[in-house]
């Protein structure tokens, strides 16, 4: 079910109504709408990958208790062994199967020797990143015994589970999440009426600035070879706004659903393009996903505790791994090593925590801002290209400096319409955030009278027929 | 939490009749423009009688040039032609062509080969186009015949226009803004409903080779505009466009049918796969002029 269909405005007033007026005396039964809610909610896509999360919450709910009571370190790493195979195996076999083939075919082939393709037709189960990472992160701090394991089957089946973020996140950690699940919600209107405005806010962010954007974005990337370097260039640009739009849009409404009953999930993107070097962004962009990777995978490796080629090495591979983690195809590899390298020289001369809360922007700042979104921007090829092949022909059409001219923006009474439609919501979008970076707040905060506005700018500017499905679904 | 029922019930209230007042002053422009085929027809179309009219999709619209006819064959007709529209939707354009008063003596269909042979058309993408006149009997009720999802959209405007014009914003809501300042603005066609695809860079001619494709007409559409037509004395002539290599042979002949898809033997003549060009709608125009003219005549 996706956020922006008639469908989940049915289904999400009917599941607030029930769990506010019918369920509201019990917290065990509020649990249990949120796991039904859930499971109807993931099921509407295909409800034969139910069986996956229902899989991996019994797993990882077993070895929580069993962690609990077993003291033995070696019964202890054998349990978290078993939750990070069946975990990680089910990811690994559904999205990494065929990549894994194809790279091995190719490897042999390279030697002259041809093997028979035997790839299988796997559909890679919406959200399986999100959830996996999620219900390990559980079974890890009960590992580390700074999390103790649940007891309470439904609570945790509706942590695994939770609708508003099951699919896309943000990945919430079981210290903060999993407790909110065993104490009883009260209904507190504003912080309500704050989750209402997010996702207007959200839907703003995904219906209009996004799905229009990629009104340009599929074209030129779909025939970069036709177009000068600066549509190509406006074109990486336009996916640097479509994905923030869609994937922080994404995230707005999940906080903002989260919210209407009554949990508070973490912030997931906080002005990224605000940023002012490329350590910033990645404090800023996806922050669930990079403090994961922080917590369990870079500090565990060492962190920045070893010998200076150790904590690059570290730093190096959280960087691949997380461009692996977000697709089985060497262009997010090549994106994570890209960001990688961006990042890397400020780490080196420890710099790389120069601009941690400062809000006001000089005029060498907002030079810094640009220059940091041309970097990230150059790296967006790599994530939106087919292959690292089309990338490198992109970039290097870029560079060569075929042409200015905008003429493709403005070719057709339609192209001139989307051109302003885009213009005119990024505008409102970082206006919007500019305001609320001044304020250093962590998320857009709406009045009344501009959700009211925003509200308007959906309705005549968003994108209603042919909707594009959620990027961060196909991770 | 009535407090906060309260706040987003009046949120919704306001968004909603605003963006309700929004859609109503757009479908208001819309209908006092010219801007689409269906306002057009009732704004921009003052003359009454005509020998002929011509329905159709984008083929219809490029193929028929009625200028070029009524030059050649002395005769008055108009262009009703919609892209992307089946022969539903054509259909309706008829109906709503009569319901203005208006006359016609011949009903030139040309629609696509693929929409005559299909035993169950579906909705067409175009429709919204009639959704400034969805509160007119004729037009709710044709709609209301689909059972595609697509269908809501445009009923549900009847009572809450905000739903179709928000839906349909980059087609309806903004031609209005443009229609409000320049109400006889057309979208893509001329005076009398024509439009042509430009002869493209190449000119070279390469002959084409021709291949038989059976047909059958059988559009239930059909028949109930054949309904249509007898009941106003109108003569419905199912006409079959040029075709790039392509020679439509029918496996029924319940209808009465000018059948050119094998007269433009040169792919010079063609815009795309089934679309002609300039010079391919003035050839075509002309030989469809000189066999209206023979029916008008009464000769076969």
């Amino acid at each position: 079910m996706l956020f922006n269909s008639l469908s989940f405005a049915l289904f999400l007033p009917l599941v607030f109504l029930l769990y506010w007026f019918v369920f509201n005396k019990s917290l065990k039964w509020q649990n249990v709408l949120i796991v039904v809610a859930s499971y109807v909610f993931y099921g509407w896509w295909d409800y034969r990958f139910l069986a996956l999360i229902v899989f991996s919450t019994l797993v990882d709910f077993v070895v929580g208790k069993q962690l609990e009571t077993t003291t033995t370190i070696t019964r202890r790493k054998l349990l978290l062994g078993v939750s990070l195979v069946c975990n990680l195996g089910l990811l690994g076999f559904f999205k990494y199967y065929n990549f894994f083939v194809d790279t091995w075919m190719e490897a042999w082939h390279m030697f002259g020797i041809s093997m028979e393709r035997s790839t299988l037709q796997i559909i890679l189960p919406i959200g399986i990143s999100f959830y996996t990472f999620q219900t390990l992160s559980y079974t890890i701090d009960v590992y580390r015994k700074k999390v103790g394991a649940s007891h309470d089957f439904i609570s945790f089946a509706a942590y695994v589970s939770f609708f508003p973020q099951l699919v896309a996140g943000p990945i919430e950690r079981a210290n903060q999440f999993l407790p909110q699940f065993k104490v009883k919600r009260r209904f507190d209107t504003d912080f309500a009426l704050g989750g209402f405005y997010l996702i207007v806010w959200g839907l703003f962010k995904k219906m209009v600035v996004a799905d229009n954007c990629a009104f340009f974005v599929n074209q030129i990337f779909d025939h970069s070879e036709n177009f000068n370097s600066m549509t190509l260039f406006l074109g990486a640009a336009l996916f640097g706004f479509q994905i923030y739009g869609d994937f922080s849009g994404y995230s707005d409404i999940a906080i903002g659903v989260a919210r209407l009953f009554g949990f508070r999930l973490m912030t997931n993107f906080k002005f990224p393009y605000f940023s002012r070097d490329i350590p910033e962004f990645w404090r800023r962009w996806h922050i669930s996903l990079s403090t994961w990777f922080r917590d369990y995978l870079y500090i565990p490796m060492g962190g920045s505790r070893g010998t200076f080629y150790q904590t690059i090495r570290n730093v190096l591979v959280v960087f691949l791994v997380s461009g692996f983690w977000h697709g089985a195809n060497w262009t997010f590899v090549a994106w994570g090593g890209l960001h990688a390298l961006f990042f890397l020289p400020l780490f080196i001369v420890k710099k790389n925590r120069k601009h941690i809360s400062s809000t006001r922007f000089s005029v060498n700042q907002i030079f810094k801002i640009i220059f940091t979104f041309c970097l990230v921007t150059l790296a967006w090829v790599f994530f939106r290209a087919g292959t690292i092949n089309l990338a490198f022909e992109y970039l290097m059409h870029i560079f060569n400096f075929s042409g200015l001219s905008l003429a493709f923006f403005v070719k057709t009474p339609k192209t001139i319409l989307f051109s302003l439609i885009i213009l005119f919501s990024s505008m409102v979008l970082m206006l919007f955030e500019f305001f609320a970076v001044q304020k250093n707040e962590k998320e857009v905060v709406l009045s009344s009278k501009q959700a009211f506005f925003v509200g308007l700018v959906i309705l005549f500017m968003g994108v209603f027929k042919n909707p594009e499905t959620f990027i961060y679904f196909q991770f | 939490m009535k407090a906060f029922l309260k706040h987003i019930g009046w949120f919704l209230v306001l968004v909603i009749g605003c963006a309700t007042l929004l859609s109503e002053g757009s479908l208001f422009f819309l209908r006092h423009s010219s801007f689409y085929k269906p306002s057009f027809v009732v704004n921009a179309l003052k003359q009454k009688d005509f020998d002929y009219v011509v329905l159709g999709s984008s083929i219809g619209l490029t193929t028929l040039n009625t200028t070029v006819i009524d030059n050649a064959s002395g005769l008055e007709g108009v262009n009703l032609s919609m892209d992307d529209t089946g022969i539903g939707t054509q259909c309706l354009m008829l109906e709503h062509f009569l319901a203005q008063g208006k006359r016609t003596k011949y009903c030139v269909l040309s629609a696509s080969v693929a929409d005559l042979n299909t035993k169950h058309p579906g909705l067409s993408v175009n429709n919204y186009r009639f959704l400034p006149y969805i509160r007119t009997g004729y037009v709710s009720s044709h709609f209301e015949e689909f059972k595609d999802d697509g269908v809501n959209i445009i009923l549900l405007s009847k009572y809450f226009s905000f739903v179709g014009v928000s839906f349909y914003n980059l087609e309806l809501f903004y031609p209005s803004v443009l229609s409000a300042f320049r109400p006889n603005m057309h979208n893509r066609f001329d005076a009398t409903g024509n439009y042509y695809y430009p002869l493209k860079d190449s000119k070279e001619h390469v002959p084409l080779q021709f291949s038989n494709f059976p047909i059958r007409l059988q559009n239930p559409y059909l028949e109930r505009l054949k309904l249509l037509c007898e009941k106003n004395n109108i003569t419905l002539v199912v006409y079959i466009p040029p075709m790039k290599g392509k020679n439509v042979v029918f496996l029924n002949d319940n209808y009465k049918v000018i059948n050119h898809s094998a007269i433009l033997d040169d792919a010079y003549f063609f815009y795309d796969r089934t679309h002609v060009n300039l010079a391919g709608n003035t050839q075509a125009s002309l030989k469809f002029a000189e066999d209206l003219k023979l029916l008008t005549q009464g000769l076969p």
